[in-house]
């Protein structure tokens, strides 16, 4: 979704503070001390192909920079918590390293009618206590998303949902209130995993405490957990698919990056999916490890308050946007672990919609774009209601670390138009109130793509009903123009037209560039050398990604 | 031969010493138990006062707890409804202290809003490496800070006192974490003998992972002991009984631990009692720099997610441990010091 993500990211420097500075400079140390001198090269996913060897490997220690605080998927959606689950429990379906549907507990599906879809469910799969898969663990596991007394942070996935129900033991069919195209993607989200549902109700309110893991049918199930510090997983016996080679792997909270660099360094970490992208350089110098990159479903974004002035005036927003050096702020901040955005959809998105992201990208290039370009930025300010520059504030939260670093670079380039931006460091509470409560005239955000749906954020953060503080347009944007073509694309069943649709409307978003979309963000994985994690891609953590690393072999 | 102590004449003409002419030092009596019970009455009411402001703070601070638990999806008004009668975050303030208060009553400290766990289980988790990691750096700051001060203050004015008073300003002028990184860059992963992150499961491996982090924390207060030693211990070796007890022929060694010390330990007691109140707190900088799971984490994690009833629970126990510390202290101030009645009736 949109907003700065409580989700997947960096939290790490929040509380660091002070701490950054020094550690990030002995950081630096080790890795230029360190390393047998190998060239540290980050490789492409696509670029790594390695031979695996089927041995079996004992223990594996893999870093997150964000604890699980519960395992407990309804109500804690943070990346601590779903890297972990995501290999324990599974959904009907399954996303590829593209981001294809695949089967899982669902052997085959279909589209009955627009409204209607029908999931047939793998026969023979257990639990990992032993207990057969049915219809109704589904029922129920997908139910508590739409029940509000469920609660389930996840039920705004299931707001289309009219009834889940149980055709016999191994059928379930979902019918909808209406037709919506972004349904079919939840059954392989974290909204769509199943647990046991016997194990679930005995442990009530306790599910995802230490007392009371969830049950589920992924590869490996939960040894141990203790909160805030690591989640220890083992092989489960009664797993359906390849037996993993992995036999134990425990995934270890280390929130601090330097401190996480260290212990990738000494071997204590043997694996990690956050290597922080602003100082992925002092990770190259690691020599023990292979660094490989993947586009991922972040991206930042520059939103434009339209219900405050002058922000209610194109030209003004159109002028900021031309003063917005993505590319400088992807080269020089992130060191080219970024691409400059050209609308929401990153290319990868695309798929659910019909094209690759060759077609995507070469598409969306065609749309407006605002290129940095100090001069056309002054000249479209000249044309606004405050041609001679005016002055702005805005918030700033203390985590991500790049956030504060990319609007002093905004800041620098908007005062060369008179415009005077003032930046408000707050505490992430505060700041998530004010986004909330829509207090703020611009915003600096990190937001994300739920699923390989291209239309999913221009949908949420530009389609009027959302302007309110429960919803995502945090730009308070009221176009009934761009909401028809919103809604309708929503509903279109013939793809082609549906993709004409969508691009009418990012035709009109680009032109009144109420978001501007500065960079979509790739991510960096760390591995020890000797093994190898094959399907790296941005929907890895969705999937039981721990079954799939090997030796190289 | 006399039968009196070749020291008693020095004792009747000497009163500050504290010992006895028999060695043994004055037992505390009755009037010291009423000071510990009386002590321990105001220490319940101070945790009751610091619970209430802790609350009223935290409640009062920006910030919605709904907004902070459902995240970042967009949210029906039927789910936050929901999360708001879970936890009763639409009641009156009075109303929600109150019930967190007829809780901790039975003994329960409530659920962690956050999390889920037991609060007691959880901040029981926390604290017991927290206080562990503030133990063995308190042990280790007295190991290495005691006998350098005392070293420093027999070698006075020399160049040893001076490398030893200056080598402890410098670890005192370095903050924890930074002093934890280069620890951890020196023995962690050039020399390979510690591990870089986390506090370690069992009891040896538990010491093994708390090793750095505590260091690293020892150094910091070392020069307070340093210092008060030094400074303590250089004092009672210009008193007069010293240099008669040298003039009698005893060897230095036993003036300086039988009587020397015992006298200089009461500064250094009243300093060692705000080092480890220092310690609770310090543990927090350098749990992070390690990865530790403590006390210091679960306070800041609480404080994001408006998480009362945690916050509540770690709050509380860190100031039990400082307040018990002070208490601590001051007793051991009354073993040492029999002169020393406090509350109780003043030798003439």
């Amino acid at each position: 979704m949109v907003h700065r993500s409580e989700g997947r990211v960096r939290r790490t420097a929040r509380r660091r503070g002070l701490a950054s500075g020094a550690l990030l400079a002995v950081a630096g140390l080790l890795a230029a001390c360190g390393g047998s001198g190998s060239s540290g090269r980050i490789e492409t996913a696509a670029q790594s192909s390695q031979r695996v060897s089927n041995a079996p490997i004992a223990q594996i220690t893999w870093a997150t920079a964000n604890a699980g605080r519960s395992l407990n998927h309804y109500t804690s959606n943070e990346p601590g918590t779903i890297i972990a689950l995501s290999n324990v429990l599974g959904g009907m379906l399954q996303f590829d390293r593209d981001g294809k549907l695949q089967p899982a507990l669902a052997d085959s599906w279909r589209k009955v009618d627009p409204v209607t879809y029908e999931y047939d469910l793998r026969p023979g799969v257990r639990f990992s206590d032993g207990t057969p898969l049915t219809a109704t663990d589904v029922v129920y596991s997908l139910g508590r998303n739409v029940d509000p007394k469920g609660g389930s942070i996840l039920n705004s996935f299931y707001g289309s949902v009219k009834s889940i129900t149980a055709d016999g033991p191994m059928r379930v069919i979902v019918k909808l209130k209406h037709p919506d195209n972004f349904w079919h993607y939840i059954p392989a989200h974290t909204a769509g995993w199943i647990v046991e549902k016997r194990a679930a109700e005995r442990a009530g309110k306790r599910l995802g405490t230490p007392s009371a893991p969830p049950i589920g049918t992924g590869p490996y199930k939960i040894a141990e957990f203790v909160p805030d510090d690591h989640i220890t997983l083992v092989v489960n016996p009664y797993y359906w698919g390849p037996k993993p080679r992995v036999q134990r792997i425990t995934i270890k909270t280390i929130a601090d990056d330097a401190n996480r660099l260290v212990a990738v360094r000494t071997g204590d970490v043997q694996g990690t999916f956050d290597v922080p992208l602003a100082s992925s350089q002092q990770w190259e110098g690691l020599g023990n490890v292979n660094l490989t990159t993947t586009p991922s479903v972040f991206y930042i974004n520059m939103v434009y308050n339209t219900r405050v002035k002058p922000f209610g005036d194109v030209h003004v927003r159109r002028a900021l946007s031309y003063a917005i050096d993505a590319k400088g702020i992807v080269d020089s901040l992130f060191h080219g672990n970024a691409r400059v955005a050209t609308a929401f959809p990153s290319p990868e998105l695309w798929v659910g919609n019909g094209l690759t992201a060759a077609q995507a990208a070469a598409r969306q290039a065609a749309l407006p774009q605002y290129q940095f370009d100090i001069a056309r930025a002054k000249q479209e300010l000249a044309k606004s209601s405050v041609p001679h520059g005016f002055t702005v504030t805005t918030p700033v939260p203390p985590a991500p670390g790049y956030l504060s670093q990319i609007i002093q670079v905004i800041q620098a380039d908007w005062a060369k138009l008179g415009v005077k931006l003032t930046i408000k460091q707050e505490p992430e509470t505060k700041w998530l109130t004010d986004t909330e409560q829509r207090n703020f005239q611009v915003l600096l955000t990190e937001g994300y793509a739920d699923f390989p749906d291209a239309m999913e954020n221009p949908y949420y953060n530009y389609d009027g009903k959302f302007a309110n503080p429960l919803g995502f347009n945090l730009a308070n944007y009221e176009n009934p123009a761009l909401d028809k073509l919103l809604d309708r694309q929503l509903v279109e069943q013939d793809q082609a037209k549906r993709l004409q649709i969508s691009f009418q409307a990012l035709q009109i978003a680009q032109d009144q560039v109420a978001n501007q979309q500065i960079l979509w963000e790739q991510q960096v994985m760390a591995l020890d050398k000797q093994y190898t994690l094959a399907d790296y891609g941005p929907w890895t953590f969705f999937t039981p990604w721990a079954a799939r690393l090997g030796k190289v072999g | 031969m006399s039968s009196v102590s070749p020291l008693a004449a020095d004792v009747r003409e000497h009163p500050e010493a504290p010992l006895e002419p028999n060695g043994r030092a004055r037992r505390v009596g009755g009037p010291g138990l009423r000071y510990v019970g009386a002590r321990l009455a105001g220490l319940v009411v101070l945790l009751l006062l610091l619970s209430l402001g802790t609350y009223a703070l935290l409640d009062a601070s920006p910030g919605s707890t709904e907004r902070l638990l459902l995240g970042n999806h967009p949210q029906t008004p039927a789910a936050v409804a929901a999360v708001r009668a879970e936890y009763h975050l639409g009641d009156p303030f009075f109303v929600r202290y109150g019930k967190w208060l007829e809780g901790v009553a039975h003994f329960d400290f409530g659920t962690s809003i956050r999390t889920g766990e037991q609060v007691t289980s959880a901040v029981g988790r926390a604290a017991a490496i927290t206080l562990t990691l503030g133990a063995i750096s308190f042990l280790l700051v007295l190991a290495i800070g005691v006998p350098l001060g005392m070293w420093a203050a027999v070698r006075r004015g020399g160049r040893l006192d001076r490398a030893i008073v200056g080598g402890s300003v410098m670890a005192v002028s370095a903050p924890p974490f930074a002093t934890g990184v280069v620890l951890l860059y020196l023995l962690a992963v050039l020399a390979g003998l510690f591990p870089a992150a986390g506090a370690g499961t069992g009891v040896t491996d538990r010491l093994w992972h708390l090793a750095l982090p505590a260091l690293a924390l020892a150094l910091t207060a070392i020069a307070t002991i340093v210092r008060m030693t030094r400074t303590a211990v250089v004092r009672e070796l210009e008193q007069d009984y010293v240099m008669f007890a040298r003039a009698r022929g005893l060897s230095e060694r036993r003036v300086l631990w039988r009587y020397v010390m015992r006298n200089a330990s009461i500064p250094v007691l009243t300093a060692s009692g705000l080092v480890l109140g220092y310690m609770v707190g310090g543990a927090v900088l350098v749990e992070v720099a390690f990865s530790i799971p403590g006390l210091g984490s679960l306070l800041v994690d609480s404080v994001n997610y408006k998480d009362l009833p945690m916050l509540q629970g770690a709050v509380l126990t860190i100031a039990t441990a400082v307040l018990l510390i002070n208490l601590t202290t001051d007793v051991l101030y009354m073993v040492i010091d029999p002169r020393v009645r406090l509350g109780g009736r003043r030798r003439g």
